[in-house]
């Protein structure tokens, strides 16, 4: 058996997939041949040692910056035109507030010509009630006003008869 | 009872086309170190490692549809980590000459990962290991990636088949051909300190 066949054997010879007779011959020739038997040894020490090599893991946040490329690559939304843009488009809203709120308070705040201004004691008397109006400041007539009634309150609008006592409730007494 | 039968690689492509991204998760943690090591064996630098991975599971998320069931989907994923390890090798060749005594200075640059040994077969475990991966980065193209997939992952004869698309017969001729060659390149390094 020639050397170079034998060399070529090696992994169906370690695999045992060689039939017994080809099995037998190389395993003769190894006896006889030196060189040979010098290669397959340094095979098998370094099959051994690439078997051996040591295995390396990912990184543990190997998943997250994946998923982060991902995002990145494939799933961003479309770019938008400017004029389509969050801020754009709801500029207009806040400049029209901003006008019409502009608006109300300079008419509110600005004296009219023909009037004098606004000072607390020509105020409207409507503007100068400060409580909330209520039927109690309707039906508290000059009568009861006269009695203190109108501090007291009622329970209800008084749509008796004129001639019928006030009903009043939390009388004091 | 019959047996739960683990989801096959797949099952799980096709429910990932399907639109169920928890299966491309579960594909990125059944391949991550797998090929993280097939690459690493390539290139030798860990980091650039891990983003041809990354760029490897990219690929496959963007071009899910492009995957047919006629071919298994680990010869896929390893036929497009290989492409990216061999795109980056040759980026590298065109900004460095080559010849063989700047490769081995080049190589001293190698860091072997970290092992559990202790002190003093650490050291000389390393040793052997990177001359070894000195010597898988001199090998040709074809008997490098064979050499990684057969003695490094201890794949199948089939497996390795399916993944690089030859025959069986070609796998087994070609992996006597890449350890003799490599044993070749041992000595040399050997020879040359």
């Amino acid at each position: 058996m020639k050397c170079q066949l034998v060399l070529d054997s090696y992994t169906a010879y370690t695999d045992y997939e060689l039939t017994a007779t080809m099995r037998t011959q190389v395993e003769d020739h190894l006896k006889q041949c030196r060189p040979c038997r010098e290669v397959f040894q340094g095979l098998d020490s370094m099959v051994a040692s690439l078997h051996n090599m040591s295995l390396i893991q990912t990184s543990l946040d190997f998943n997250d910056r994946l998923l982060m490329k991902i995002s990145k690559a494939y799933l961003q939304p479309t770019r938008l035109p400017w004029y389509r843009l969050p801020t754009v488009k709801f500029s207009g809203y806040a400049t029209a507030a901003g006008v019409a709120l502009a608006l109300v308070f300079s008419q509110w705040m600005s004296p009219s010509s023909d009037s004098p201004p606004l000072t607390p004691k020509n105020m409207p008397v409507a503007e100068q009630t400060l409580p909330e109006a209520t039927n109690e400041s309707i039906f508290v007539t000059q009568d009861t006003a006269d009695n203190g009634a109108d501090t007291l309150g009622l329970s209800e609008p008084h749509t008796s008869r004129p001639d019928q006592p006030l009903q009043l409730v939390n009388q004091r007494p | 009872m019959s047996e739960i039968q683990p989801i096959t690689d797949e099952q799980l492509i096709a429910q990932f086309q399907a639109g169920k991204e928890s299966a491309f998760i579960e594909l990125v943690n059944r391949y991550k170190d797998r090929l993280l090591n097939f690459v690493y064996r390539f290139v030798g630098d860990r980091d650039e490692a891990e983003d041809i991975v990354q760029d490897t599971f990219l690929k496959v998320y963007k071009n899910r549809h492009a995957y047919r069931e006629v071919a298994k989907f680990s010869t896929w994923i390893y036929t497009i980590a290989g492409n990216l390890a061999r795109s980056e090798l040759r980026k590298r060749r065109r900004h460095k000459t080559y010849n063989m005594s700047q490769i081995g200075l080049e190589d001293r640059d190698f860091d072997p990962p970290d092992t559990d040994l202790g002190p003093d077969s650490h050291v000389s475990f390393r040793f052997e290991e990177a001359e070894i991966q000195r010597a898988i980065r001199q090998l040709p193209d074809q008997f490098r990636t064979i050499i990684i997939l057969r003695d490094i992952q201890e794949l199948s004869y089939e497996e390795i088949s399916r993944i690089l698309d030859i025959p069986m017969g070609t796998v087994k001729s070609r992996v006597n051909r890449a350890r003799l060659k490599m044993q070749e390149l041992l000595k040399h390094l050997k020879e040359n300190g």
